[in-house]
């Protein structure tokens, strides 16, 4: 995996953080997944772009994690844990009752 | 001229597109309550709370609840303003009465009935203060950008100063588009503005 990744940050440009070591919000080690490119990034909503303007690391809800529509390779997605979790708190369906 | 000095304010609430306009704001220091749905009504929200009263981002889940039912909240101002008292006044401008099925009977809804201006609205009994929710922690009142609380409310919009309200937190000028500004204590350098978009401005 390791060598796996390493060859495709070497090579692919245009990857979220190519070059960076760590999240430039949270200032912790970035993180490496299996997944797709988002269709975010190809057709991104003004709203998607302020949530990815204020924690980018986000991984984006599905959306990376989805084969795009006609077919496509996985990628390797590297995103930030805290910055996916302070998203996914906010987008996520509210589980309990009350919250005005 | 409909004084509202004995009024206090309950709640600001703007319709947005989805939840995702609240990250923003949680980037900028607020704290970003998960929020709740509204049977009937068709629409989820998140919050911002502080001691005595909240901003609350609203938006549409169910876009057929939403149309059927009488709000409208789906077509109409993006800007609300609630208003709590323990009177029980009339609001100054013309109104109806909602009666939510998610209050379960346990109160009603004055609103302003013009989907092309702000909603008015005032809670029959009144709500109390977010301070006095059992089911909010403390935590979720604090912000780490400094906020406690919103100081004042700029209105903006044609018609806004003909409105037959006055109240000591909120000033009104007219304008050809609606714009909202609320002013935070306790953050120097942080307004939300919703113009029509609702974002965060550094002054």
């Amino acid at each position: 995996m390791h060598r796996t990744l390493t060859a495709y940050l070497a090579t692919t440009p245009g990857v979220l953080w190519h070059r960076a070591q760590s999240c430039r919000v949270h200032r912790r080690p970035l993180r490496a997944a299996a997944g797709w490119r988002s269709w975010m990034d190809i057709t991104p909503t003004e709203a998607w772009m302020d949530v990815a303007a204020s924690y980018p690391g986000v991984i984006g809800l599905g959306e990376h994690l989805e084969p795009p529509r006609g077919g496509g390779a996985p990628v390797v997605v590297i995103y930030c844990p805290d910055c996916d979790a302070r998203v996914r708190s906010i987008l996520l369906a509210p589980s309990a009752p009350g919250g005005g | 001229m409909h004084s509202m000095a004995s009024l206090v304010l309950d709640h600001v609430f703007v319709i947005v597109e989805g939840p995702a306009r609240a990250v923003p704001l949680a980037a900028a220091g607020l704290t970003v309550h998960g929020g709740r749905r509204h049977p009937d009504q068709g629409t989820e929200n998140r919050c911002i709370f502080f001691e005595e009263h909240f901003l609350e981002l609203l938006f549409v889940h169910d876009m057929a609840e939403a149309r059927a039912n009488m709000l409208r909240l789906d077509a109409r101002n993006p800007i609300g303003l609630a208003l709590r008292s323990a009177a029980p006044e009339p609001l100054p401008l013309p109104s109806v009465v909602y009666r939510p099925t998610y209050g379960a009977g346990r109160f009603t809804i004055d609103v302003t009935a013009a989907r092309d201006q702000p909603l008015l609205f005032a809670m029959r009994p009144p709500s109390p203060p977010p301070s006095a929710w059992g089911h909010l922690a403390r935590a979720d009142r604090v912000h780490p950008c400094g906020a406690r609380r919103i100081a004042h409310l700029s209105l903006e919009g044609p018609g806004a100063a003909a409105w037959a309200v006055e109240a000591p937190w909120l000033s009104r000028e007219e304008a050809r588009a609606w714009r909202l500004t609320v002013w935070l204590e306790g953050a120097p350098g942080l307004d939300v503005v919703v113009s029509p978009h609702l974002s965060v401005r550094g002054r």
